[in-house]
């Protein structure tokens, strides 16, 4: 049951990980955290959006194709305040927007393909309890 | 308006409504909620955009846990 309670909370502490990671930089800044300036929190933010790509898959694989639609809008939502008013590179909008249909679209085919591999599942299932009824 | 503004706001209200769509149907279709009424979540859903949404999915992580058609429901119901 404990455990059970704990996978509940997955999704949302990837999340917060995620989250935290992708405005490291500006985090560091806010406290003024200098040893913890690194270059790598600076440049482009097209790697660490690529994190995300961790709670989109497994929200696909545990919670289905309406968990994984959630988490990548929440993702989106997450992305926004860099696109608008933090990022100086270009196009920050149309690359957040790519990527998210892309995740969005692994996702919902992870959640696909599991719940086919459930379905098989079931029916074997019930198919050797009908052979051993026999 | 700047055009770039227009995109931005026709987006976020676009991830807004799908939000709040899926997660006002879970909140119609569950039991029980946090704070015991469902009128002040849907309101929170509908009138703070995202954030408000953001709000429900975190006093409400249920709405991740394996549904009925997933596996580790099953496993776990089966002693797996």
């Amino acid at each position: 049951m404990k455990r059970m309670k704990f996978r509940l909370f997955i999704i949302p502490l990837l999340m917060i990980f995620c989250t935290l990671f992708y405005y490291f930089g500006e985090l560091v800044d806010w406290a003024a955290w200098d040893t913890l300036r690194l270059n790598f929190f600076y440049g482009i933010h097209d790697i660490h959006r690529l994190l995300f790509l961790a709670p989109i898959v497994y929200a696909g694989y545990t919670a289905g194709v309406r968990g994984t639609i959630i988490i990548t809008l929440v993702s989106f939502v997450v992305f926004l305040p860099r696109a608008f008013y933090i990022s100086p590179y270009p196009d920050p909008l149309l690359r957040m927007v790519i990527f998210t249909v892309f995740a969005g679209v692994i996702g919902y085919l992870v959640a696909r393909l599991r719940a086919e591999q459930l379905k098989c599942r079931e029916l074997e299932e019930s198919r050797a309890s009908q052979k051993n009824k026999k | 308006m700047d055009l770039e503004w227009i995109i931005r706001i026709i987006l976020f209200s676009i991830v807004h409504w799908i939000l709040a769509g899926i997660l006002l149907n879970d909140l119609s279709s569950r039991e029980k909620v946090f704070g015991k009424h469902k009128a002040p979540w849907a309101i929170v859903i509908l009138i703070i955009p995202c954030f408000g949404s953001l709000l429900y999915l975190a006093f409400h992580p249920q709405i991740f846990s394996p549904d009925q058609s997933s596996g580790e429901y099953h496993d776990s119901k089966r002693g797996k």
